[in-house]
């Protein structure tokens, strides 16, 4: 029986810059060549990462107050409107939510990322007035350094896989997973596959609440299980899920990232979008861990689901593993042959890795144990029907 | 295969010769029409793409046009990639049905061939950045 590693134990060789640490497609050939036994003893930490269109993030700001102060009630940002249902000076921006005059191609997403970048962003906000908030409105020029607060907070990010999409109708559609030709015409997927952080956790060991992961290239941390978490998706034998699962909401100082890790998208017909570059560390724990990351592309399947049916229930046809869909062509049930592109990038997401590996070596990034796991048991409901309908 | 978008002026004089035709017989040439008008004062305009073997033949082709007395305007010589907004994700490559726009299968960067481009414009929908267009005039 392998010894059983602790996080301290871990955090210390870290800090002596002693840790071995490896990507998760490196561990996949240490596994291979060493054994899950003696990777469990060698190897301390392994880091996962994505990078990709995760539509339900946003961020928080606090822009700080006018004088005479000002209750914003209604906020824009470059004429993108923010939610300020709340006190006095706060905000929230929807990545999606688009700009009142441009539609889809300015958004949320590419608000944040003008601040990244340290561009201007023009601020409108409008109230009723009250005794203690007399300004009815206010208008003024901000960077992101201008702001108080700034961070994002995005209820779903990193996804625990995705299906494929394909389209049977003979026409064009254009889909959040990008325009989807006639008669099967291309297929789009979207997961990091073998890097992706709850891939290689499939059961959430160690990814919980509290977890310090690499958001955007700063510092970020999960803040609770992501929104439309749904842990019994079917599985296969080594426990990894057959579909979209688990999601994690995460936390993180906008201030503090880096515009090459977050990127601003528009996609036609669908839609704005926000591409997030998430890392996260797994600490090699105990042989189950070392087994869990040495997945790879060749054991996670999902289904090919046929977009063009408008229902929520869709038709699959077929299942298929990362390594065909990074081939360049699947073959659907009944042998037909479709391209594959994937959606989100895996060069970024392997950039992700590798720049949390170094952070981890030189001892820049310690790993932290999570305060409390997410859930493994969470059942994910349609929308409650009416009993009339 | 290689390709132009080009713009063809017609004097009234050229106007009533078989151009496409000879395009096709005699220089092997596929032309695909995109639009075809005759102004009031019997001038001609079409905008076509021009898709040939190699690029001696396309060149033929074109100066057998001038020749006729017809002007021509390149409109579009190649698809344009952004380095700057392209983050590789590589969503281009499912809709590019010429090998154009591939990616690279040890780096995962995105290649672009322009020489195989047919200028169908299916990957500026493609890309969520706008990273790509296409390169006129």
């Amino acid at each position: 029986m392998s010894r059983v590693k602790s996080y301290q134990e871990i955090n210390q060789r870290i800090k002596k810059g002693k840790a071995v640490v490896l990507t998760a497609e490196e561990m996949i050939d240490f596994v291979a060549e060493n054994g899950v036994s003696t990777a469990s003893e060698e190897v301390d930490v392994v880091t996962t990462a994505t990078f990709g269109a995760m539509c339900s993030s946003g961020a928080f700001f606090n822009f700080g107050h006018a004088d005479p102060p000002i209750r914003m009630e209604k906020v824009w940002l470059n004429d993108v409107p923010a939610y300020a249902g709340m006190a006095a000076v706060d905000a929230y921006l929807g990545a999606t939510e688009e700009s009142v005059d441009r539609g889809e191609e300015y958004g949320g997403a590419h608000v944040i990322e003008d601040l990244l970048q340290g561009k201007t962003v023009h601020l409108r906000a409008i109230a009723k007035g009250t005794d203690c908030y007399p300004r009815q409105e206010v208008e003024t020029d901000l960077t992101l350094a201008d702001l108080n607060q700034a961070y994002l907070f995005n209820p779903r990010n990193c996804y625990q896989n995705y299906s494929v999409a394909v389209n049977s109708s003979e026409q064009t559609i254009y889909t959040y997973m990008g325009p989807l030709a006639a008669n099967f015409g291309n297929a789009s997927y979207s997961s990091a596959g073998q890097l992706s952080p709850l891939l290689n956790d499939p059961y959430y060991r160690t990814i919980g609440i509290g977890t310090r992961v690499f958001l955007g290239g700063a510092n970020g941390y999960i803040a609770w299980e992501g929104t439309q978490h749904n842990p019994l998706v079917e599985r296969n034998e080594a426990g990894i899920p057959l579909g979209g699962a688990g999601t994690l909401a995460v936390i993180g100082d906008l201030k503090e990232m880096d515009p090459e890790y977050i990127s601003a998208a528009s996609i036609k017909n669908y839609g704005v979008t926000i591409y997030i570059g998430i890392g996260i560390p797994i600490p090699i724990l105990d042989q189950e861990m070392a087994r869990y990351t040495a997945v790879s592309d060749r054991d996670i399947y999902t289904d090919v689901v046929d977009y063009s049916v408008a229902a929520l229930k869709k038709p699959t046809y077929g299942r298929v593993n990362y390594q065909q869909l990074r081939s360049g062509k699947i073959v659907l049930t009944g042998g037909r042959e479709v391209t594959t592109a994937p959606l989100s990038s895996y060069k970024r997401a392997r950039q992700i890795a590798a720049e949390l590996k170094e952070r981890i070596s030189q001892g820049h990034f310690l790993l932290e144990k999570p305060v409390q796991g997410i859930s493994n048991s969470r059942t994910f409901r349609p929308l409650k029907k009416r009993k009339e309908d | 295969m290689i390709a132009r978008r080009i713009e063809l002026i017609f004097k009234p004089q050229a106007v009533s010769k078989p151009i496409t035709y000879y395009l096709v017989k005699k220089f092997e040439l596929i032309p695909n029409i995109l639009q075809a008008r005759i102004f009031p004062e019997e001038e001609g305009q079409l905008i076509m793409d021009l898709k040939g073997e190699t690029e001696q033949e396309l060149q033929a082709g074109i100066k057998y046009l001038a020749e006729e007395g017809v002007e021509v305007r390149v409109l579009a010589r190649s698809i344009i990639h952004n380095r700057e907004k392209c983050t590789d994700c590589g969503a281009c490559t499912g809709v590019c049905k010429t090998g154009a726009l591939t990616l690279n299968r040890e780096n995962w960067e995105l290649v672009l061939a322009d020489h195989k481009c047919l200028f169908c414009e299916m990957c500026l929908d493609a890309c969520p950045f706008q990273a790509l267009s296409l390169e006129t005039g």
